[in-house]
């Protein structure tokens, strides 16, 4: 069940089904949370079975890859294991050195803090 | 010759119809399913996936459950039959707009039908990185057993 909001600040890229991939893996597309406060964009995957080591968060050119892998010692008889991948648009406004993740029972947080200049800031109004 | 109904004119009249008919079988369709369905509203209940193989001497079992704390998992066996329920509370970060959301809270409740008898007081789970792992060693009758072929002479 997703709840399809029209957003400019994260925009989900399109997945490209023509590339073929060589290794033998099953890529699945995870479901996604997405917030925002006026501190950060924090994104929220379920990747059940990925460990740290099956990890991979990039940041580049305003676009965001997380991919994570089901453990190899989940494997057994027919349960292949899956790749968890998504793609996202993320606003310049990010300051990408101090993007982070956390990895807790299968729930993968990336938290994207926004730069200094992004923030809101407010504004004194004098009066006199 | 023949003469479609729709090249009479009443084409939009009769799509109109067309569409209280889809809409009355999805309604029929939505009440048929179980309750908890469309009862609970944000609450959906998942079907996590589940793999359950047979090793010879014991049974193992596996189930994607990101996020469902350990305390809120409930695994019991009974009469030969496996049942694993559990619930995933609401995890949205307070102070937080919503983009998107994909992840409900959910509860779910799945039984299997063991293959073989097991021993319950041997039985081992574990919950890691949101997989559950059962290991479920069968029964001392259940055990597979090596028939030794004499040849006779």
């Amino acid at each position: 069940m997703s709840m399809q909001q029209p957003t400019k600040e994260i925009t989900e890229r399109p997945r490209e089904e023509s590339i073929e991939h060589v290794r033998d893996e099953r890529r699945v597309t995870p479901p996604v949370d997405v917030y925002e406060n006026k501190d950060e964009l924090l994104v929220i995957v379920d990747v059940p079975g990925a460990g740290k080591d099956g990890l991979s968060i990039q940041l580049e050119d305003g676009q965001l890859d997380v991919e994570a892998r089901q453990s190899a010692a989940f494997a057994e008889g027919g349960f292949q294991p899956l790749v968890f991948a998504r793609s996202f648009k993320v606003p310049s406004t990010i300051d990408q050195a101090k993007v982070s993740a956390e990895l807790d029972n299968g729930v993968l947080k990336v938290h994207l803090p926004k730069s200094e200049l992004a923030k809101p800031r407010r504004i004194a109004i004098k009066t006199g | 010759m023949l003469t479609r109904w729709n090249d009479w004119g009443f084409g939009d009249f009769d799509r109109t119809l067309a569409e209280f008919d889809a809409l009355r079988r999805e309604m029929n369709r939505l009440f048929e399913t179980e309750p908890s369905r469309w009862m609970r509203g944000a609450t959906a209940t998942a079907a996590p996936r589940v793999a359950l193989y047979d090793r010879g001497s014991e049974l193992l079992l596996r189930a994607e459950l990101p996020g469902v704390a350990e305390k809120d998992l409930d695994i019991t066996v009974d009469q030969g039959v496996l049942t694993i329920k559990g619930e995933r509370k609401v995890d949205a970060p307070e102070g937080y707009a919503a983009f998107r959301q994909e992840r409900p809270a959910f509860t779910f409740a799945r039984s299997f039908n063991l293959p073989a008898r097991v021993d319950p007081e041997k039985a081992q789970a574990t919950l890691k990185d949101g997989m559950l792992t059962m290991v479920l060693p069968k029964a001392p009758e259940d055990q597979p057993r090596q028939i030794k072929v004499s040849a006779s002479q």
